[in-house]
């Protein structure tokens, strides 16, 4: 097994397409990292690429966006995960966790506790979901439009709202945010975000991404006092839609595995879950 | 639709449609990269990638590794 350093996003997509293409689905964490960095190469400050390589093979996958946790692709030799996480824990001895599909993230938070005396726990468990075809849910009051520079500080408390809650985020790179927000209120069409709006009233908001495979889709955001009413049903439907009908690929998006209304929603729209995610925190983070 | 000695030959603004070729062209991109993908995954070589996109293997290799914003 070896492991080889990788110097951007582009190279990162084109030396792991064989491991990426083989289940976007599974994959769409990273394959929307890699993307939004090939389109803003200026989206985090850092950025690092691996790849487990056997016999020439790409096996297994790994990037790391400081302060973030780095993020796995699913390996499909076992031999990946310990050959990252000995190149990791050189190459980014501090690293405040993984996030990967489930075995894999414990398995590699296993390996990192072994090689770095570290403790870790599961901050966070989510769905992996995918969708191919819609339904079409009840119809509710409003209507979509996209987000403007116009609906800036009222999205930058959203995003914010959405990261304690459904996150339950410790870590927060307000330059990174910034840059987010930028890029997906700016001219580009990979990246934007969709307000659902009554009478004037922003209610609810669908944050959406483009990437190989399909389209990402979230953050998915409602502020408590306009919840129970089928708004975000009603705009992840919209944008889900718009984004099957734009371009290949499926739709796919992580749920709180802790929420079991937000998850019947997405059911009922035709997603399905195809993975668990575990966001896991090392140390006493 | 105008003649040429007009300033306007095309209806619409052509600043709003040069905006609406470059979201086109990001959409593409990402297109381009979504099917590469698939080819590789299938194991597909980089040499019929080239020659199914029309270029030369090395300027496939190019565009697949470029680097920030070059």
């Amino acid at each position: 097994m070896e492991v080889v350093a990788l110097p951007d996003a582009a190279a990162f997509l084109r030396g792991a397409a064989p491991l990426l293409g083989r289940d976007p689905a599974a994959n769409n964490l990273p394959l929307g990292i890699a993307q939004r960095l090939v389109d803003r190469p200026d989206a985090y400050d850092e950025a690092f690429f691996w790849v487990a390589e056997r016999d020439g093979d790409v096996v297994g996958a790994a990037l790391v966006t400081p302060p973030y946790p780095a993020v796995l692709a699913d390996p499909i030799d076992e031999g990946a995960v310990p050959a990252l996480v000995t190149t990791l824990a050189e190459a980014r001895p501090g690293l405040p966790g993984v996030t990967a599909n489930e075995p894999w993230a414990s398995r590699f938070a296993d390996g990192w506790a072994a090689t770095t005396g570290t403790t870790w726990r599961i901050a966070l468990g989510q769905g992996v979901f995918v969708m191919n075809s819609l339904e079409p849910p009840r119809q509710t009051g409003g209507a979509p439009r996209p987000a403007t520079e116009g609906d800036r500080s009222l999205l930058a408390a959203w995003f914010r709202a959405f990261e304690r809650e459904a996150l339950q985020a410790t870590i927060r790179d307000e330059g990174f945010a910034d840059r987010d927000l930028s890029a997906r209120l700016g001219h580009g069409t990979t990246a934007g975000i969709t307000i659902w709006e009554v009478e004037g009233t922003p209610v609810s908001l669908t944050g959406w991404s483009r990437i190989p495979g399909g389209a990402r889709i979230g953050p998915v955001y409602t502020p408590p006092e306009h919840r129970g009413r089928g708004y975000a049903s009603n705009l992840v439907a919209h944008v889900s839609a718009e984004m099957l009908s734009r371009g290949p690929g499926a739709c796919f998006l992580y749920t709180d595995l802790g929420n079991p209304t937000s998850n019947a929603i997405y059911r009922r729209l035709g997603y399905e879950q195809v993975a668990e995610s575990s966001m896991i925190a090392f140390g006493d983070a | 639709m105008e003649t040429l000695e007009g300033a306007a030959y095309e209806p619409g603004d052509p600043l709003t449609a040069l905006a609406a070729v470059a979201r086109r062209r990001g959409e593409l991109d990402v297109e381009e990269y979504h099917h590469v993908l698939r080819a590789r995954a299938a194991g597909v070589s980089w040499r019929g990638i080239a020659a199914a996109l029309g270029v030369s293997k090395q300027a496939v290799h190019k565009k697949f590794t470029r680097r920030g914003s070059a």
